[in-house]
């Protein structure tokens, strides 16, 4: 080969590596101005429990389109990433790894599972990016809880248990499914029970999966209990309470879940009245509301083609707002791209109260669950909600 | 009321639908070697549509589930007809892979129409229940049952007792035999996969009415729930997935009141890999024999 087949063969090189450098910039460009911050969100966007996964997503969107509009062009604005994690903690952890190490997230959410959580926790705390999850079951200094903790349920549900049963020590059937963070209510529950003279006379688990409720709803006949305690999937909520009501058993239901199986909840025929819906991160939100707050809330989510309801307003799209909101505190008080133990230290100092929306939501560094209160209300006549008491939550 | 015998009743209720689900799955493999996933996509499609008529048009159950059964039958013979029998002649193995990509295009074409949130249904069936020997039945296990077992006896009917049956089975029993006798390869098969739709279809409905609620991810999975009574039963098998169903939904109950719900999906497939090590082709399936 010449010197000038070999001059002419560098430059041509060199102009496609100057292309390649160039294409990638100018699309990313043009999306993305060059100190955007990067969210990602990890969670599950296929599979059983893909309604908490797209209602996360939504919540995003909406938060981060409000805020973008808000930081005029000289401000950080933040691009979203989001990755399916396919119900599958393998997946979760590696989507972890490509959003913070390929797509530099500064913060990412998701994980409706907490077994997906789990798989992603190892991941996000060694290279020390926080990570709120829907469900947490084991503590982390990384981890930040997104949604109603249903472990801090336990006090809430036995002080509803007797008020809604009238009884002080109600007999209790607990039925949850099979997640690492309701088992562990379940068995804290029991401990609880028995502490406080109550009985637990049946203590059940339910697959995500499951085609047949027939022996778990049987074995609840067979206990004969006062109150029912339920975490579960709204579709499993509806199946098993209509078995129930068939089999002549009306006692109320605690559904722990409540705020984030709205869709299942408020479409429970008019005639059930034994079904108690609880809220473990904000009150029941109104559409009607005026409080500034839940305006700014319900706006930002019309601003992603979301039309206010009951449904649409409450559960996990609310709760990933508020998470939103919360790591952008600590993101504006960190400055740009700031992640790791400055970020995390600033979220620990996270503290704040959005009126109607939520109160006392803080991040302490021994605490990563923002909420203190669970909120029982009583269903009735399809949508009628009644706030039937405000109990404390305990880890 | 005994946790035991209202766990029969509830493995009857469950068992029939796996048949049905399985029927469909056996029908279509009798017909062209073929194991097709795109089932738990008829499902969806037969549930949601069964949810539209009944919510939209106001229609009873029973014309619902009919109007669904007919609808998707013609939905799957057209996919057999436009879709698969252009790939027929490559090997079955790769067709079933393709299957499972369909099933996957239903879903996300459901999930753009209807959204990804469980539908609950309108109470269209009476919430009684009927107690017997201190069990109770719900009207709705009652119903769905026997819409399960007329299912069935009509597919099994269609394959004994008609011109269209009789060729599906010359076509299962000796396939190149059956094309050399002059039957058409291609309407059998079509044949077969609008059956399979409608049992699909029905078995989605019945699904839906029993659990009072369409659901976009429960019901597809329902498809793989039920994968280990066909495996039970034999993969031809149309008439043992029926006993398969009840055998394998009984099994299901008895673990879970014996050992509890975590080893039941163990359980489950501990059988269905136990069965296969020691009878291949299931309870009722065919063996394949070589002459050696």
């Amino acid at each position: 080969m010449g010197n000038r087949t070999f001059r002419a063969g560098v430059m041509v090189a060199s102009a496609a590596i100057l292309m390649a450098a160039w294409v990638p910039s100018i699309s990313s460009g043009a999306t993305a101005p060059a100190k955007a911050y990067t969210w990602g969100i990890n969670a599950e966007l296929s599979g059983p429990v893909s309604y908490y996964g797209t209602q996360i997503q939504t919540g995003l969107k909406a938060f981060v389109k409000a805020a973008n509009a808000n930081v005029g062009k000289k401000g950080h604005k933040t691009n979203l990433v989001a990755l399916d994690n396919q119900a599958s903690g393998s997946q979760a952890a590696t989507n972890q790894t490509q959003l913070i190490t390929s797509n530099h997230a500064i913060g990412t959410f998701g994980n409706v599972l907490s077994s997906d959580c789990q798989a992603a926790t190892g991941i996000t705390a060694r290279y020390k990016v926080p990570m709120a999850c829907l469900s947490v079951n084991t503590p982390n200094p990384w981890v930040y809880d997104l949604g109603d903790n249903n472990g801090t349920s336990t006090s809430a549900d036995l002080a509803a248990a007797a008020k809604v049963s009238g009884l002080s020590n109600p007999k209790i059937a607990v039925l949850v499914i099979n997640t690492l963070t309701d088992i562990t209510m379940a068995s804290d529950l029991s401990i609880a029970a028995a502490a406080a003279g109550d009985s637990v006379v049946s203590n059940q688990q339910l697959s995500l999966s499951a085609t047949d409720f027939t022996v778990p709803v049987a074995n609840i006949v067979a206990a004969k209990p006062d109150v029912i305690v339920m975490s579960a999937l709204g579709t499993q909520l509806v199946t098993i309470q209509q078995q129930l009501a068939s089999s002549g058993v009306t006692v109320p239901i605690l559904f722990v879940d409540g705020s984030t199986n709205m869709p299942q909840v408020v479409s429970l025929p008019s005639t059930v009245t034994n079904v108690y819906p609880m809220f473990g991160a904000t009150p029941l939100i109104q559409p009607n509301s005026t409080d500034k707050y839940v305006k700014a809330y319900i706006k930002a989510l019309k601003g992603v083609g979301v039309v206010p309801s009951l449904v649409s307003l409450n559960g996990s799209v609310a709760n990933v707002y508020l998470s939103a909101y919360a790591f952008s505190l600590a993101q504006a008080k960190c400055g740009s791209q700031c992640t790791g133990p400055k970020m995390q230290s600033l979220l620990d100092q996270t503290k704040f109260s959005l009126g109607a929306l939520v109160s006392n939501y803080s991040f302490t560094p021994t605490n990563h669950d923002p909420f203190s209160k669970w909120y029982v209300y009583h269903l009735t006549a399809g949508q009628h909600f009644t706030l039937v008491g405000t109990y404390v939550a305990r880890q | 009321m005994s946790v035991a015998a209202q766990a029969v009743e509830g493995s009857i209720a469950t068992g029939a639908i796996y048949g049905l689900v399985g029927s469909g799955f056996a029908v279509i493999f009798r017909a062209t070697k073929v194991l097709s996933f795109t089932q738990s996509g008829f499902m969806l499609v037969g549930a949601f549509t069964f949810y539209d008529i009944i919510t939209v048009w106001k229609l009873g159950f029973l014309l619902a589930i009919l109007i669904s059964a007919a609808a998707v039958a013609a939905l799957s013979a057209l996919v057999y007809f436009f879709v698969f029998a252009r790939v027929a002649s490559s090997a079955a193995f790769a067709t079933s892979i393709a299957t499972i990509g369909l099933a996957g295009v239903f879903q996300a074409i459901i999930a753009i129409k209807f959204g990804t949130t469980p539908l609950t249904l309108p109470l269209v069936v009476s919430s009684h229940s009927y107690k017997f020997l201190g069990v109770f039945v719900p009207t709705v296990d009652i119903i769905s049952t026997v819409i399960a077992l007329i299912g069935f006896a009509l597919l099994l009917m269609v394959l004994r007792f008609t011109p269209v049956g009789r060729r599906m089975e010359a076509v299962a029993d000796n396939a190149p035999l059956a094309v050399h006798l002059g039957v058409s390869a291609a309407r059998t098969s079509t044949a077969a996969w609008a059956l399979a739709g409608a049992t699909a279809a029905v078995a989605g409905s019945i699904f839906s009415l029993r659990t009072f609620v369409v659901d976009p991810a429960g019901t597809s999975n329902l498809a793989m729930v039920a994968f280990p009574a066909i495996i039970l039963a034999g993969m031809d098998s149309v008439g043992g997935v029926l006993l398969g169903g009840l055998i394998f939904a009984g099994v299901q109950n008895f673990v879970y009141i014996v050992w509890g719900e975590q080893w039941v999906t163990i359980a489950s497939f501990v059988m269905m890999l136990a069965l296969l090590g020691v009878r291949p082709s299931g309870f009722f399936g065919t063996p394949d024999a070589v002459r050696l």
